[in-house]
Formats: C-alpha cells, structure tokens, sequence
C-alpha cells in the first residue's frame, strides 16, 4: 500500500487578537505505513497542527486531508479511524483509570476490554487508581491505552514519552514499531531528537511555525550531533585526536578528551581504542543546539547567496 | 451510564445532585412545613406594601407559597445550580481541557453539545422532581389545601425557568468558552428578568419589559391560583429549544481552546 495517509498544503494558523502565526505554510505528506517524526522546539507549531488535523481548531488557510478525508466535513468518520494522544491527557473527577477508558471506548462504540488490559499491563497502569491520583507519567499511560485499544489505521501522538521513565520510553517505542509492522501509520511529534531517529522512517523539523526540513532519518542521524567525553587511564597524546572526519571541536587535556562528533562516531572511537578507555560519556545536547544549528546556518547561506 | 456522553455527565454531576437534592429538600421544609405556626403567631400579617405586592407575597397558602418558595428561594436556587451545569457542559470543560481528548473520538460537535444539554435538562428534571416531591409533602404536613396538580404546574413552570437559564448558560459556553464570563453573564440576566418582573410594572417607563421577562412567563399568572399560562410555558420551553439551537450552531464553527 502506497497511499497517503495525511498531508497538508499551505497550512496557516493565525492566532488571538494580535493575529499572532503560529503556522506558517506547512506542507506535509505522511505516507501509508510509515512512521513520520514531527520534530520541533517547544512553541514551534507541533501542537497547532496536530489539532488542526483533528478539526479541534479551523485552518485560517491552507488544506487538511486526513486518510483521503476533509476532518472538517468528515471528521466523525476520520476520527473513528485515528487515534490521538494528546501531550498532557486532561483528568478530572473521582473516576478511576479504568471507568474513563471504558467511557471513551463507548464512544468508539466499544472496545475490546481485552486489549484495553494488555495494554495496561504492558505498561504496568493500575486501571483502579482514581484519575486525579496519577502522577504525569501515568496519565501518560492512560493516554497511550486509549490512543492504541482500538488498533486504528492512523496514530498521531504529540509528545507521547513525555513524563515517562526510559524503560517505559523503550516500551512504548516498541509498541510504535510494532504498529508500523501492522502497517498503522504514526504522526509523533516530538522535542527529542534520539525517540524520533529510533523509530521513525522519515521526519519533518517544524521552527517558529514554518517547515525548515523533511529528511529520512538516516540523514537526520547524519546530521546529529553528540557531545562526547573520553577518559583514558594514562594521558594522551592530542596530535592522536586532530584532523579526525566529523569530529569538531576537541580538546585534549591529561587523560579526558572531550569533542563534538557531527554524524558518525566511528574516527573517534577508532582514534580512542588505540588508548586504554576507562569510560564513555555521550550526550545529545537539546534540539535547538544540536540541530536547528545546522538549518539556520544553510538558510543564511541561502540567503546570502 | 459510561455508554453515552450524557450518562457520564450524570455520572460526574451524581455527588452535586445529592448535595442540590438535599438542599432542596432542607429548604423546602423549613419554609413550608411551619406555615400554620407562623399564621397562628401572627408572623405573615403585612401591611399593605408596594414590596409585599411586588414579590405578590400575603399570608393565604397561595400568597405564602408564590412569595417564598415558588417567586424567590426557589428560582433562586434551581437557577443557581442550571447555570453551574449549564457553564459546565461546554465552557468549564473545555478550560479544564477534557473536551479535547472528548472531540478527538468519532462524537459530532452538534451530538456533544446536544447530549450536554440533555444531561442538563435531566438534571434540572431530576431536582424539578425532587423539590415537587418535598413541596407536596410539605404543603400536605402544613394542611395548606392547594391540590397536587396546581403544585405540579407551578414546579413544571420552574424549573423551566431554570432551563431557560441553564440554557443561556450552556449557548454562552458554546460561543465564548469562557465559564466565568458565562456565568457572570448568566446571573446578570437573571437578575435582570426577576426585577423586570417584579418592579417594572410599577414603573411606567420600564413596563414594556414586564412580558421579556420568562419569570412573567412562569409567574405571571399565578399558576398556583389562575389558569395554566399556555403561551408562558410555550415560551419557556421554545426558548431553551432555540438556544440549544443556536449552542451547537455557535460550537461548530470556532476553535477548541487547549
């Protein structure tokens, strides 16, 4: 299958009374089966979006087509076939866990109580605790229960790992990849760049409410960039670090070399073994540093040109 | 009552409609059931007052009732508690956020905002019965004589009153979103109709406000006394109708806040 299961022309969303944009043009086609990341800082325009998507808010211009469908006119019917974890699932009430996904199965005219079970067993949720009483990362759960019970063709998740813990992430990781083998499709928007270049195929980098990128991941991951710290058992020599391929950056004081690997790790790692390594320490600096880094400067580059 | 979008509006309403319930109740007694004592005790003797006739409040069983329960403590209250509900049904659930997650499920804005406003109209139902259930056996302890049916008519009447109001409410909520402007605006009004009931006919210059008014369509010819007011209780149940009308009008064409 082939098809497109989502795609927006010329997006716009225009907010408030000061007409503040907080979508710009977005152009977007997500592919039938395929994982696509949303990625973005904070206030970018993910969330816009993906409401708009749902028909919880109304384009100011632009096109929407969710599964062949307009969510305006059709959206009973495409809302039927989505399912949608919002970034903080709203609770109120002495209802437990349970009573609320119960409810919200009804209105999809039922689902399997089974299912509903696996899934919160998988993800270790007490469907009995009173919703106000679950801490974020829980409600996190509950939100990703309702979005997957009713196995639908189209998931679209915003911020789905926030609030929960890295072995949960992992869990949840791999329920995205095994929709994908199912052959679901799956919109996440996300401010990590590291889940994204894990499960999905392709990804859009959404900035101040424009499109800056779409790249398959292998590219993106090309793109990434690590801030590496190496610690040997006896000093090392710094002419052993310089001029290394996609390696910036290094400084090599006593024992403790500390570089920023752009794309591959592989020249570092093959300079250190020569050495006795003691540890390594890598990590991904935010999105914004890391990445966004690189768009902004080829568009000024554009711009100058 | 998890199957539908109003069972659960009941569901969550269960604790504030006892405690309404109750209260109903409470009040109902302590106005209704003392009223021999209070006429032996010489308590409801008034002169005669421009207030007194305003409120059409005088000590026969009638008069007592249209002036305490039936024109003042209980619009009172079932207004207070329709509009709590009414504000609630769109406008405070969508500042608590939960009629995102609602509106993400295959449920039609005009089928939320219908079933919202059925779960209002059988709340108010609910404690229309309540207060007709206390209001009978109060009247029946106090030996006061007015027939059951006349008692049916006058809490049919207000608690169609209080739907007019829950009404405004839940349209309000639809158009704006904004539960405390909504039941600001929505006491307002009320306040508005009960003094262009009570005081405007006694002012020449403001009488033409005296039939705008829905407490004139519930009150004004004293159900508990005069005949049934057909086109009062046409108004009062058309009107709701209309508003719910232009609720889910007002609902389907603008965002949903986050």
């Amino acid at each position: 299958m082939n098809g497109v299961a989502l795609r927006t022309e010329g997006l716009t969303k225009d907010y408030g009374r000061g007409r503040h944009r907080a979508l710009d043009g977005l152009d977007l086609e997500v592919r039938t089966g395929e994982v696509y990341g949303f990625l973005g800082p904070n206030g970018a325009g993910k969330t816009t979006t993906i409401r708009l998507l749902l028909d919880l808010l109304r384009p100011t211009a632009g096109r929407v087509e969710v599964l062949g469908r307009d969510p305006r006119r059709d959206g009973v019917e495409v809302r039927r076939r989505i399912g949608y974890l919002p970034g903080d699932l709203p609770v109120r009430g002495r209802d437990s866990a349970g009573d609320l996904l119960t409810f919200l199965g009804h209105l999809r005219g039922g689902v399997p109580a089974a299912r509903v079970r696996a899934l919160a067993d998988r993800f270790e949720l007490d469907l009995r605790r009173p919703l106000r009483e679950l801490s974020k990362g829980n409600r996190q759960k509950v939100g990703i229960v309702q979005a997957f019970a009713h196995d639908p063709e189209l998931l679209i998740l915003d911020e789905p790992t926030s609030g929960l813990d890295p072995l949960q992430q992992q869990e949840f990781l791999r329920l995205v990849r095994e929709a994908r083998t199912a052959g679901r499709t799956v919109f996440m928007s996300s401010h990590v760049l590291g889940e994204v270049q894990e499960v999905a195929d392709r990804a859009a980098v959404l900035r101040a409410g424009r499109l800056v990128a779409v790249e398959d991941v292998d590219t993106l991951r090309e793109r990434a960039v690590h801030e590496v710290e190496l610690h040997f058992d006896a000093p090392v020599p710094a002419a052993a670090f310089a001029d290394l391929p996609d390696v910036r950056h290094v400084s090599v004081d006593g024992a403790t070399v500390r570089a920023v690997v752009e794309g591959r790790a592989d020249a570092l790692v093959k300079a250190a073994a020569r050495f006795t390594v003691l540890t390594v320490r890598s990590h991904e600096p935010d999105l914004e540093d890391a990445f966004l880094a690189h768009y902004a400067s080829e568009e000024a580059g554009r711009r100058a040109a | 009552m998890l199957r539908s979008v109003l069972g659960k509006t009941l569901r969550d309403q269960r604790r504030s409609l006892l405690f309404w319930s109750l209260g109903f109740v409470a009040v109902t007694l302590i106005y209704v059931a003392p009223y021999r004592s209070f006429v032996e005790q010489g308590l409801l003797e008034t002169r005669e007052s421009a207030i007194y006739e305003a409120i059409g409040f005088d000590q026969t069983p009638a008069g007592y009732l249209r002036g305490t329960v039936f024109g003042l403590i209980g619009p009172l209250l079932l207004i207070m508690a329709a509009t709590t509900y009414g504000a609630r049904a769109i406008a405070g659930d969508e500042e608590d956020g939960t009629l995102d997650l609602l509106l993400a499920h295959p449920l039609s804005r005009a089928r939320l905002v219908l079933e919202r406003a059925g779960g209002l109209g059988a709340a108010v139902a609910l404690l229309g019965a309540v207060l007709w259930a206390a209001v009978v056996t109060a009247t029946r302890v106090a030996d006061m004589g007015i027939p059951v049916a006349r008692l049916t008519l006058a809490v049919l009447g207000l608690a169609l009153l209080a739907l007019t109001f829950g009404a405004v409410a839940l349209a309000l909520g639809a158009a704006t979103g904004r539960r405390g402007l909504v039941v600001g605006v929505t006491a307002a009004l009320a306040v508005a109709s009960y003094v262009a009931f009570t005081f405007a006919p006694q002012v020449d210059a403001l009488a033409f406000l005296e039939p705008l008014s829905p407490f004139t369509w519930y009150l004004g010819d004293n159900p508990l006394v005069g005949p049934p007011d057909a086109l009062g209780l046409t108004l009062l149940v058309a009107v709701p109708l209309a508003l719910c009308a232009l609720a889910v009008a007002a609902f389907e064409r603008r965002d949903i806040a986050v």
